[in-house]
């Protein structure tokens, strides 16, 4: 269970990743949808849903270990 | 400490759970606690326009969690080359947030030939581009750490040699792209490479072409995306998909064009079916054909996946090559004169471009992170 203080680091982190990037987290983890569905629903190709969220995580991770 | 993607899902559940079922009735049934279930309880449309309402609310729950007080001359086909000899494997990111290793890997044996190591302290590999030749590559590299989200992006050529060794890794006197990329393409000599990328602190996109010491940047109108580049041999025509209003088009910008707006600078040759989705695309590579792919259908595992070649003109498609069916979870790239259809974790296929005769090949490449060939 995450602490409120570490959610709202979560979510600002989130916030500040550009929109596509967002997208795509929030369809992952608050969806559960997978690549596929991802892919058609924001119409872009299944390769870029993976390099999208694989690039939001890498973000995220960076940021999140910065300000740690 | 939980994963990074569980405290996502836990985040996002937390804080959005009583938003949702608040602000959106209607859209979700009563009485079922899994989100993908609601998701999936419902017909495409209802779907999509609960999908659409919640990523609204999902993208924007972070604001409200943070705020105070809430939480030229026509080529026949056929004639092109086969696939290169050698192609690129980039790997899936260590739990670190890390890239793993970019591999050549040989076409005939699907065996590792040589390892690209990062390129200097600091920085990993992001992206790439075969160039026409089979041995050269336009790579992309970006700060592994720091520089928030306005990281630069540093380009390099990549060749190999005859037996699929790194020979040689030069920097491109010109690597300020300030933004990081989210697709690449390169022309056959690998001098003029087109990317599509979010500027730093801009919603909108841009495309851009770098040719010799020149960064020229087309903007894509707001809402819309580019997606899936190619450039012609030559480097003057780039194709992209563009998509985000509804329906997905094909569009092939003239790279000696003024800078400025996309839009204008380029022109609809395709339009892809109503409903399609996932559109991607490649131009041959005498930028007189086109091979595009999508999918149809309600979702889930009944989506349907399209191959299709057409040559293609000033005007518009003049004529089809071939469309067939496809798995779905594909996309559409070049691989020399072959058409690459991969999905991740699904399959990888060349096509041959005048019939579509699709072959699957190197099945253990297909859960890649990304493949360049």
């Amino acid at each position: 269970m995450l602490a409120g203080e570490d959610r709202r680091e979560l979510l600002a982190a989130v916030d500040a990743l550009p929109r596509r990037q967002r997208e795509v987290l929030a369809l992952k983890y608050f969806l559960d949808l997978g690549e596929q569905d991802i892919a058609a629903i924001l119409g872009i190709s299944r390769g870029a849903v993976a390099s999208t969220g694989s690039r939001a995580l890498s973000a995220l991770a960076r940021r999140l270990g910065e300000e740690s | 400490m939980t994963s990074l993607e569980d405290r996502l899902r836990e985040a996002y559940g937390a804080v959005t759970d009583p938003v949702r079922e608040d602000d959106l009735p209607g859209l979700y049934p009563r009485h079922r606690t899994r989100r993908r279930a609601r998701f999936g309880a419902f017909a495409p449309l209802a779907a999509a326009a609960a999908v659409v309402a919640a990523i609204g609310i999902a993208v924007a729950v972070p604001r409200l969690a943070s705020s105070p007080g809430r939480p030229a001359v026509p080529a026949a086909p056929g004639a092109e080359a086969a696939a290169p000899p050698f192609a690129l494997i980039l790997n899936r990111p260590d739990s670190r947030g890390d890239q793993g290793p970019l591999v050549v890997v040989s076409a005939a044996t699907g065996r590792v030939t040589g390892r690209v190591p990062d390129p200097r302290r600091g920085t990993t590999w992001y992206d790439a581009a075969p160039a026409g030749s089979g041995t050269r590559f336009v790579l992309a590299a970006t700060p592994a750490r720091g520089g928030g989200l306005c990281k630069p992006t540093y380009l390099y050529t990549l060749t190999l040699s005859a037996s699929g060794a790194s020979a040689s890794l030069t920097p491109w006197t010109v690597p300020v792209v300030h933004a990081e990329i989210g697709s690449i393409a390169a022309s056959a000599d690998g001098s003029t490479v087109a990317f599509a990328a979010a500027p730093c602190h801009s919603p909108d996109q841009q495309i851009g072409v770098i040719r010799g010491q020149t960064v020229k940047t087309w903007q894509e109108p707001a809402l819309l995306s580019a997606d899936s580049l190619s450039l012609s041999a030559d480097g003057s025509a780039l194709g992209y998909a563009e998509s985000g209003a509804g329906q997905g088009t094909v569009r092939v910008l003239d790279t000696r064009s003024a800078a400025g707006s996309a839009t204008a600078a380029s022109k609809i040759v395709y339009t892809y079916p109503i409903g399609a989705r996932a559109p991607s695309v490649t131009l041959g590579a005498a930028g007189t054909t086109m091979y595009v792919y999508w999918m149809t259908g309600p979702g889930g595992l009944h989506l349907t996946g399209t191959l299709a070649g057409y040559r293609i003109g000033p005007g518009g498609v003049q004529g089809t090559l071939f469309r067939r069916t496809m798995p779905a979870g594909l996309s559409v790239s070049r691989a020399g004169g072959q058409v690459l259809a991969w999905g991740q974790g699904v399959a990888l296929y060349l096509a041959d471009p005048v019939t579509g005769k699709a072959t699957r090949v190197r099945a253990a490449w297909t859960d890649s992170w990304q493949i360049f060939w």
